[in-house]
């Protein structure tokens, strides 16, 4: 009986171990810019030629439900996928994804935001508890990005913006998937610049979203598109 | 020897799951529908409901410690403010809605009367941080808390550690919350044929369920829809309802449909507390409505009753009042954590 067991405690020794030998940590980093400047958040920041005016206060954003295809195909889905990411306290951003098993990918997506499914879920703790100031208090659901700061086309006195991105019921559905080709097992180099974002607020006349609309939406895709590899 | 530990091992896990399946059982009776509520994201727990109900009746959740929930949900009244049409919030600041009176809500799709909150764990969100209201913002409430000798045990007790989040603060409010639960009026113990009503009451039933069981549907005496019920819109408040949460034209002047239960003590009545009484109340169903595009098509045409059917109706929706819930000290201000008033 007792070799019986430490037979099986062996076995299950060696099985443990080689499981966690085989997860794999896929690393990914996020640098935010304006245009081809490193984004630097206050008074002191960057300072561009067209726009003397223009700083970015606050830039916070939620990346959700990280996921791993291979030919279209998902093969790795991460649980409980939720990151708040701050640029006031990293740029750039870095975090670890951990597979169970090593897995051979050729393209890599997320949710810029929070999914509608999670939006309905009641209170959740983490990065997506309500003291992160990213739900809103008036009306349900999460801000998927938050950026704040000023501009000098904006009709207000005070020059300053606030875009708070966010809605889950339809039809302003604002959470936007994105979706990068990477095969390379290093770590994957994302850019993140804000310059469209700030373009598109002059060109919108548009310099305070605060609530689920259909300028949120186009705002939020306008986000999404602004991430790309930084493939040097 | 074997098939006897076989025996007891199945006993005790047939006990076990008893204990699992009747974990909310007292929470939720028979004669009431499925709830909405998920309570597999946030299991009951004698602890959390404890701390809920601090919470719920402590002013440190408002910027200048002065209002608590209880300020605007008073259990006498069903948890709702009794006598103002608006409730005031710090500083005496007015606010645009009437409190709702709380009870059933694990039974709710939505919450506020616009149905803004999607969820019972994030409507405290938005009175906290209403200015008119608290006035406060749940980080700096987070804060306070850590601070407060009383709420690290309860803290403890109800979560294993004495961690303070903003998710804890709100499931342990839902927790209270949830424990509102009114089905012990005159009406429900009829059902149950355990009473009977007099012939007034009886005569009542029958012009409910002819011209307001649409809407007030029993056992919740609430279809939790939304409706346009035909107020005219106060020119100050101007209030257009649901449409501030679904910016759809649809939703224009629609407002959930309360519950009856409790209406005896919940006055003034509809969303902006316009009506002090019940008579007020029948007399504008009993009125031509304001005319709009959204005015729900039931109520296109005055209700039509008799003096002897209004007697009778309003005898009816007093036995839809509850003494067993407006009474009981398990929902009221927990003076063994606070100290006495």
């Amino acid at each position: 009986m007792k070799t019986a067991f430490l037979r099986f405690l062996l076995i299950f020794v060696c099985v443990f171990f080689a499981q966690i030998a085989k997860a794999q940590k896929i690393s990914v980093a996020i640098q935010h810019t304006f245009g081809n400047e490193l984004l630097v958040l206050g008074e002191e920041g960057f300072r561009s030629e067209t726009d003397s005016t223009l700083q970015i206060s606050e830039l916070k954003y939620y990346i959700s439900n990280i996921s791993f295809y291979k030919k279209g195909t998902c093969i790795f889905a991460e649980p409980n996928s939720y990151r708040l990411l701050d640029v006031a306290t990293c740029n750039p951003c870095t975090f670890e994804v951990t597979s169970p098993k090593k897995i051979k990918y050729d393209e890599m997506r997320f949710t810029l935001g929070i999914d509608s499914a999670t939006n309905v879920s009641g209170a959740m703790g983490g990065d997506l508890d309500p003291t992160k100031g990213m739900y809103w208090t008036w009306q349900s659901g999460y801000i998927n990005l938050k950026m704040e700061g000023k501009t000098k086309d904006n009709n207000k006195q005070s020059k300053e913006f606030q875009l708070h991105l966010g809605g889950y019921a339809s039809p302003f559905l604002a959470a936007q998937s994105v979706r990068f080709q990477w095969k390379n097992n290093q770590e994957i180099p994302l850019i993140f610049d804000v310059k469209n974002l700030v373009e598109a607020m002059n060109s919108n006349s548009t310099w305070h979203i605060m609530s689920p609309n259909a300028k949120a939406v186009l705002f939020s895709k306008i986000a999404a598109e602004s991430f790309k590899l930084g493939i040097k | 020897m074997k098939w006897v530990w076989f025996f007891y091992g199945g006993m005790f896990f047939v006990c076990a799951s008893f204990v699992y399946l009747n974990e909310t059982d007292w929470l939720l009776p028979k004669e009431f529908p499925k709830p909405e509520y998920d309570f597999a994201k946030n299991p009951i727990s004698a602890n959390k409901i404890e701390l809920g109900r601090a919470l719920f009746y402590d002013p440190i959740l408002s910027i200048d410690n002065t209002i608590s929930c209880a300020s605007c949900h008073s259990q006498y009244s069903a948890f709702t403010h009794v006598d103002h049409n608006l409730s005031h919030g710090i500083q005496d600041r007015i606010g645009f809605r009437n409190s709702p009176a709380l009870m059933n809500l694990a039974w709710q799709k939505s919450f506020m009367r616009d149905g803004a909150v999607n969820h019972l764990d994030m409507q405290a969100l938005a009175p906290i941080s209403n200015p008119d209201e608290m006035g406060e913002d749940i980080q700096h409430i987070v804060e306070k808390l850590r601070l407060s000798q009383i709420y690290s045990p309860l803290f403890e007790n109800a979560f294993g550690d004495n961690v303070i989040t903003g998710e804890r603060v709100l499931k342990a409010l839902s927790q209270f919350m949830l424990t509102l639960v009114s089905n012990n009026a005159k009406f429900d113990s009829v059902m149950r044929s355990q009473s009977v009503f007099t012939e007034k009451e009886h005569k009542g039933y029958a012009v409910f369920k002819k011209h307001c069981n649409a809407c007030h549907t029993e056992p919740l005496f609430t279809n939790d829809a939304f409706v346009n019920n035909g107020l005219a819109m106060d020119p100050e408040l101007k209030d257009y309802g649901r449409f501030r949460v679904t910016q759809n034209a649809q939703d224009s002047f629609k407002f959930r449909v309360p519950t009856l239960r409790n209406i005896e003590f919940s006055y003034p009545y509809m969303h902006d507390g316009r009506f002090k009484k019940l008579n007020q109340v029948i007399n504008h169903y009993t009125s031509p409505k304001t005319n709009s595009t959204t005015l729900d098509s039931r109520l296109a045409n005055p209700m039509q009753l008799t003096s002897e059917e209004r007697v009778e109706l309003k005898a009816f929706l007093l036995t839809l009042t509850d003494k067993h819930f407006l009474f009981d000290t398990r929902f009221s201000y927990p003076k063994h954590i606070f100290g006495v008033k």
